[in-house]
């Protein structure tokens, strides 16, 4: 930890004394923060008057890990550690009485259901399917699944950033340059964020952005709820306050003024997560409302900070004075014609780093889009190497685990009335995880014991001996066993996380179940839970809420990001294999950096969407002020910027920049970050 | 000019200063060479006052194929580096490559996602197919009341199929090219027919099937745009509404760009000309260089060479023609310029003559030139006719394979009409035991490495069908026989005894995974011991096919890239890349296949224009060795001798007048044309209130064909250098029966041409 934050450890406590850390990544403004948590409770101040605020959940894990809880003074214990939107969540749920009426909400008296990312969709889905039928969004060539993420982002954007919803197209039609016809899409999306928020109004239903607004007008701006929830939380520490967004830093300003103590920590460069709304802009203004700044110098920019430095005017940010060390940050230049051919290489030089001494955890490999093919072939040769790796992803499909569809297809199998009959490769792959055995009995099991028309297992006792004997009695017997399960399981019409729950004690756990594993389908379960809550409270017409789980699973619903079986962030002795964005929101740095498909258009991420935008719907965005490609052009430059300091300040030694000519589809690939690269090393 | 001496022409070009300039170039007259040496010129150039690349700007050099892509990148590059200048500053791509990277930039504007995804032929083909089978269903009075006769036959809903998908197809691709939407297009058809039903008068044919056209093209959009798919089309298309609705945008690119080179202009379709067009509206630097007489695919894309005649006609363009060229002996030269004037004077077709050529003869080089055309006497040319299309084959490949024994250091080619033919002259070629190297639609390489990868997907998806085994066996040995494991010994079973036992293999389990003390022998029948060496080959393909089972849980792009990782070399891993691609796209598009399906779609794509058979990579002749290919991919090629086959009145018509593929007489006669030519009445640049009639839509169909085909005919006759064979057979196969065809009028033109001039054929 740098020496200027100590100073910040032993802050008043009363007073209303608030401190601003600006500080650059890597500063230890955690554990300040954490060690300011330390000092809070050695002072006496009960853990229940801590609010500490989080950007995201599993910070929570790391913070915790920065300072082991000692046996004296356990100093988180009942302290809350919550993000904006647990928070949100958290309170709406307790004033619940007070607020729904004031709200609009149809039946006040009715509990609320609180929808996950993954039932918002759903519902979305649902809603919108019918307008899509009478030819809306007609002309947009894009999956269904986008066109509700972009529809809920809408309805996110608006609450976040603390204007009505109903004025949402208004602000993107301001702003559209384009084609006039194109503007119909945008009072199309209005009505169907329109149509989501009364069908929650009408069946207590909460959503990401309902529980924010709720919050933000009935909670924080209502005197008397207000002075509750200020009352009790009378010290706040903020964590990456750069990574919130709007109606979470007008939470913060309210508090600053009221509370007897308070940290709001930054990161000076950070404020990656534009998409989902943050303001680092914003965030920076909360240093006027501290009685107190302390700011922590960049210290002697490294050689990977000098390149980022260098590649700023090529990337349309201001130009900086020339250093010969720009070219020493780069390790390393692989360019292949092919994509696999570059990852095959990546892999042969982290193994050769890795024998030659450098330690695994050293190492991180970024990707702008970690994809299946990356993480494998990458995977495979890691492996072979005998290299440790984690590989982070952004979102999972459930359908993509193994374990998941096993479960998924036991659940078909158990509720035949769901009319979901498994398909037989499904069938085959389960009959071999139940019965413990390899694909090719697998194969032979579900052609003799699964009867693809009714979707059923079929009693072993009608299986030939011969049959019987090549499949070995064993795995008859657990076969048979499951069958049996699934039948009572099944007409126990159990609740679908139930029935996994059981499935998963009683059938699927055993010695040889790996954490993986485990986790995934402690992922399921709780996303079956949370669908199994919510559908009821939605209003919708009657089927089977398992059969509906089942075909938004098998149509390839992300899992929700935010579930508590979230990943665990990797450890630290092992290499990483991460997405760019993923990568800058661990707070891990390394020796060496693999840049790999530097010449990907995904680095200069577009953020205009055919439905949404989100600098448009932020709220420092001037209303009617037009989206040209300049403008397009300078965000998306500075959002590279960002994302090539971010990765440099996590560089300790060198980056190796990795490339192919063409790209997974085979065409040619072609960056501004690969050009601005190629004229800084040139220069050099 | 380093490396390069321009002749008459290219001198012309070379000394371009800026503006519209449309080069009108014959076979062999070197495009190539001109155009990299222009880049070259203006690259060295750059930042010199007058130049007009200014400062910083790229070259943009636009071409029809991946493959030119390659020659012309590498060409520019030679010249620059024979210029002692750093070899960038340029960018080649194809139109669709273009489009790919305007359109992937500015996802959001053009109204799609980020990761869009781009329907191959083959996707978007079988899209259209669910939107016939939809339109189907939803139309069954209307398609039934047009079949002939009083009753329904059993074959009409395979028969309307067909014709729908023929409409399908024509109307979509003319209404993208026009720019049109789905629902403007649905919108016209439903006001025509609302003023139709208010009316006294009937519908006239070209009508209802515009109709027809207009609910496939929005059945067919509303899977498109369902899955996030773009169809190429689409892509130009969004490209050129980005570049006209953002003005900005299409001035930034053209800052980036200040010089377009348009290679293959004969071939543009109207939205390149759009693009490229809006590209270059800033600067005015727009170079189209093409040869409107080997304009050949006019008749299945919207390209047409009227448009790059037009714009050489125009006032601003600065037209330049290249007629000197080195390539052909004077007597072929002259052959072919005796089929443009044939065509053009005395063609029986009054519409052909005006449409099918630009009036352009090939000239010989200057005494002097470093590349002097091959002597008359050392070069011939023959007309060959057969009884039959066996005899043809054999014929042609006897003479080829005795030629190419002769003559080691010569190249020479069999070039044919369709890829069937050429399967079929394969066959012959490869039961002779000929040196031959294939270029048809798919590659023997290509469906190997695809073979494979479907056969390892099947045997995955289903591991207990002994034929899965046989060809998992047969089709991957290929590729691991070298090598079973790292460093262990080649196989050395005999491929046939381990098929023969894996043919009867009754427990797989046993010879994957045996149980304890099981052997090998009891997975297979007890007819005898296993030698020992099949012994070990079955255990090694054993390995294999254990590791493969196991990644088989995995997406089905990350099986296919683990599979090739193991198995395939270098050049066969792009294509695996694309395969994984390919049915990822599949697999998303469609949530209720598993393995079994996915890996039938890759076996059905190996064997067509699909994810494997693209080459990007340029063709070389290779001397000694027979190339075998159509007469629409051997553009761009040459070799010493050439022998040009199935040159019959069938595939080359004479008259429009001639039963012709698509035609029905019972609906007035081809119903694909007729909606096509009331899409491009209605919407295209000089759209206009006359109806068309359908007699006359199809007859202008009709006409394509007969034009676009003599010109086929024009670039097969350029292939040559030396010497020439053309031949035809009085009957040829169709399906299981065989047919007698007419000789080609303008076969025989020549023919009676070159043999006045040049005395007897042979």
């Amino acid at each position: 930890m740098r020496r200027e934050l100590e100073q910040v450890i032993s802050a008043p406590v009363a007073g209303g004394y608030s401190t601003f850390v600006d500080a650059p990544h890597g500063s230890g403004k955690g554990l300040c923060l954490m060690r300011r948590l330390q000092a809070l409770r050695r002072a006496g101040v009960p853990g229940h008057a801590i609010l500490v605020l989080l950007p995201q959940r599993d910070r929570q894990r790391h913070l915790a890990q920065l300072l082991p809880a000692s046996a004296d003074l356990p100093a988180a214990e009942g302290v809350d550690f919550l993000t904006y939107y647990g928070l949100a969540s958290r309170m709406v749920r307790l004033f619940w009485p007070a607020i729904a009426g004031p709200a609009g909400f149809a039946r006040p008296d009715r509990l609320p259901v609180f929808l996950t990312y993954e039932t918002s969709q759903y519902l979305m889905g649902q809603l919108v399917a019918p307008l899509v039928a009478r030819g809306y969004f007609e002309g947009l060539s894009m999956r269904p699944q986008r066109v509700l993420s972009q529809l809920l982002d809408n309805l996110n954007k608006a609450a976040v950033h603390g204007y009505p919803l109903e004025t949402v197209a208004l602000r993107l039609r301001q702003a559209w340059t384009g084609e006039a016809a194109r503007l119909v899409y945008y009072d199309q999306a209005q009505d169907c964020a329109a149509q989501f928020r009364r069908h929650c109004l009408q069946h207590s239903l909460i959503d990401f952005s309902l529980a924010v607004e709720l919050f933000d007008r009935h909670v924080v701006r209502a005197s008397q709820l207000w002075s509750r929830l200020a009352g009790r939380y009378r010290h706040l520490l903020v964590d990456q306050v750069e990574e919130t967004v709007p109606a979470a830093q007008d939470l913060v300003r309210r508090l600053l003024a009221s509370c007897d103590s308070a940290l709001v920590c930054a990161d000076r460069r950070g404020g990656y997560r534009v998409f989902l709304g943050i303001d680092a802009a914003g965030a920076a203004h909360l240093r006027e409302a501290c009685t107190a700044a302390v700011v922590v110098d960049d210290g002697a920019p490294t050689a990977a900070a000098q390149l980022a430095r260098a590649l700023d005017p090529y990337l349309g940010g201001p130009a900086a004075p020339s250093s010969g060390r720009r070219a020493a940050a780069v390790a390393g230049r692989i360019a292949c014609r092919y994509r696999a051919e570059m990852i095959e290489r990546v892999g042969a030089a982290v193994i050769g780093l890795v024998r030659g001494g450098v330690p695994p955890g050293a190492i991180a490999v970024v990707a702008p889009h970690a994809d299946g093919v990356l993480r494998h072939l990458l995977g495979q040769a890691l492996q072979r190497g005998g290299v440790p790796f984690a590989s982070a992803r952004r979102f999972v499909a459930l359908r993509e685990e193994p374990v998941a569809r096993t479960s998924l297809t036991l659940a078909a199998l158990a509720h035949p009335d769901w009319g979901c009959r498994p398909h037989p490769w499904d069938a085959a792959g389960t009959l071999a995880a139940i019965g413990g055995l390899d694909r090719v009995r697998g194969a032979l099991a579900a052609r003799h014991l699964y009867d693809p028309g009714t979707g059923q297992l079929v009693p072993a006792a009608a299986l030939r001996p011969e049959v019987a004997e090549r499949l070995g009695a064993p795995a008859v017997a657990r076969i048979e066993g499951a069958r049996l399960w699934l039948a009572e399981a099944g007409g126990a019409g159990l609740p679908l996380d139930h029935f996994l729950r059981r499935l998963f004690g009683e059938v699927l756990s055993g010695p040889g179940v790996t954490d993986a594993e485990a986790s995934v389908h402690a992922q399921l379960i709780a996303s079956a839970a949370w669908f199994r809550q919510a559908v009821p409270a939605m209003g919708l017409e009657q089927r089977p809420t398992g059969a509906r789980y089942l075909e938004m699973v098998w149509a390839g619903v992300v899992a929700t990001p935010e579930q508590p079986a979230a990943p665990e962030p990797a450890p630290e002795a092992v290499l990483l294999v991460a997405p760019v964005y993923t990568y800058l929101l661990q707070a891990r740095s390394a020796r060496l950096q693999f840049w790999l498909d530097v010449g990907s258009a995904r680095w200069w991420e577009p953020p205009h969407q055919p439905l949404t935008n989100p600098y448009i719907l932020s709220r420092a965005w001037p209303p009617g002020d037009p989206w040209t490609e300049a403008v397009d052009g300078a965000m998306r430059s500075q959002t590279l910027r960002r994302l090539v300091h971010g990765l440099c300040s996590r560089c300790l030694e060198g980056v190796y920049l990795c490339s192919s000519e063409l790209e997974e589809a085979g065409e040619p690939q072609d960056s501004p970050l690969l050009r601005a690269l190629d004229r800084v090393l040139a220069e050099t | 000019m380093a490396g390069f001496q321009p002749r008459r022409g290219q001198r012309e070009i070379l000394a371009y200063a800026g503006g519209h300039m449309g080069v009108s170039a014959v076979p062999g007259s070197g495009k190539t060479a001109t155009m990299a040496a222009l880049a070259a010129r203006l690259l060295a150039e750059r930042g010199r006052p007058g130049c007009p690349l200014g400062e910083e700007g790229r070259i943009l050099v636009v071409t029809y194929q991946n493959a030119a892509v390659e020659t012309l990148r590498t060409r520019i590059r030679d010249e620059l580096l024979a210029r002692e200048r750093t070899p960038a500053g340029y960018d080649v791509r194809t139109l669709h490559s273009l489009a790919y990277a305007i359109v992937q930039a500015y996802p959001g504007q053009a109204g799609t996602g980020p990761d869009f995804h781009v329907l191959d032929e083959r996707a978007a083909g079988d899209l259209l197919d669910k939107a016939v089978r939809q339109w189907m269903a939803e139309n069954e009075a209307l398609w039934q009341n047009l079949a002939p006769g009083l009753q329904v036959p059993d074959r009409w809903e395979e028969e309307w199929r067909k014709i729908a998908r023929a409409i399908g197809t024509a109307v979509i691709g003319a209404a993208k090219n026009l720019r049109v939407t789905a629902a403007r297009l649905w919108d016209a058809a439903s006001a025509a027919e609302r003023i139709r039903l208010a009316g006294p008068e009937g519908e006239a044919p070209g009508e209802r099937f515009f109709r027809v056209g207009a609910g496939l093209y929005r059945a067919y959009q509303e899977q498109v745009e369902t899955i996030g798919g773009l169809d190429f089309d689409d892509m130009v298309r969004l490209a050129v509404d980005l570049l006209e609705h953002q003005p900005d945008l299409a001035h930034r690119l053209g800052e980036r760009w200040p010089v377009v080179l348009e290679d293959e202009a004969q071939d543009s379709v109207p939205l390149q000309e759009e693009l490229l067009g809006r590209l270059t509206t800033a600067s005015g630097n727009w170079i189209r260089v093409g040869d409107p007489n080997q304009s050949i695919t006019s008749t299945f894309t919207a390209a047409d060479p009227q448009y790059l005649r037009c714009f050489l006609a125009r006032p601003e363009v600065t037209a330049v023609e290249m007629s000197q060229s080195g390539r052909c002996s004077p007597r072929i030269a002259d052959l072919a310029n005796a089929l443009v004037d044939w065509t053009c004077l005395r063609h029986p077709v009054p519409e052909v003559r005006g449409r099918a050529f630009r009036r352009q003869h090939i000239e010989l080089t200057d005494p002097g030139d470093p590349q002097q055309n091959p002597a008359a006497e050392a070069s011939g040319v023959a007309f060959r006719s057969y009884p039959a299309a066996e005899g043809e084959r054999a014929d042609v490949v006897d003479r080829s394979a005795a030629f190419a024994r002769r003559h080691p250091d010569w190249t020479l080619a069999v070039l044919v009409p369709t890829n069937r033919v050429g399967y079929a002259v394969a066959e012959v070629l490869e039961a002779r035991g000929a040196a031959f190297d294939e270029r048809l639609q798919s590659s023997r390489a290509a469906r190997s490495a695809s073979d494979a990868l479907a056969a390892i997907l099947a045997f995955a998806g289903d591991p207990l069908r002994r034929e899965h085994l046989e060809a998992v066996h047969r089709d991957t040995r290929p590729f691991w026989a070298a090598a079973p494991t790292p460093g262990g010994p080649a196989a050395a079973g005999a491929p046939e005894a381990v098929a023969r036992r894996l043919r009867s293999c009754y427990r797989p389990e046993v010879l994957l995974y045996p149980w304890g003390e099981e052997e090998l022998e009891a997975a297979v029948p007890p007819v005898g011991p296993l030698d020992g060496s099949d012994r070990v080959e079955i255990q090694q393909l054993a390995g294999w096919l254990r590791t493969w089972l196991e990644a088989a849980h995995l997406p089905v792009d990350e099986l296919v890239m683990a599979v090739a990782q193991d198995l395939l070399a270098e050049a066969d891993l792009a294509r695996a890349q694309q395969a994984a691609a390919f049915l990822r796209g599949r697999a998303e598009h469609n949530p209720g296949w598993r393995l079994p399906e996915l890996a039938e779609e890759l076996r059905r794509a190996g064997g067509t224009r699909g994810p494997l058979g693209q080459e990007s990579a340029p063709f070389e002749p290779v001397p000694g060795r027979i190339s075998l290919t159509t007469m629409h991919r051997a553009k761009g090629l040459e070799w010493d001798l050439v022998y040009a086959m199935g040159v019959d009145g069938d595939w080359f018509p004479t008259s429009p007048d001639e039963r012709f593929q698509g035609d029905c007489g019972y609906l007035g006669g081809d119903p694909a044309a007729m909606a096509r030519a009331v899409v491009r009445q209605r919407f295209g640049r000089v759209a206009g209130s006359l109806e068309v009639s359908a007699a006359a839509a199809t007859r202008q169909a009709h006409v394509e064909v007969v034009c676009e085909r003599l010109r086929l005919l024009y670039v097969a006759v350029t292939r040559a250098r030396r010497y020439l064979s053309l031949s035809w057979s009085q009957e040829v196969e169709a399906g299981t029966r065989t047919r007698r065809v007419p000789a080609a009028a303008a076969l025989e033109a020549l023919r009676a041409h070159y043999e006045a001039r040049w005395g007897h054929a042979g």
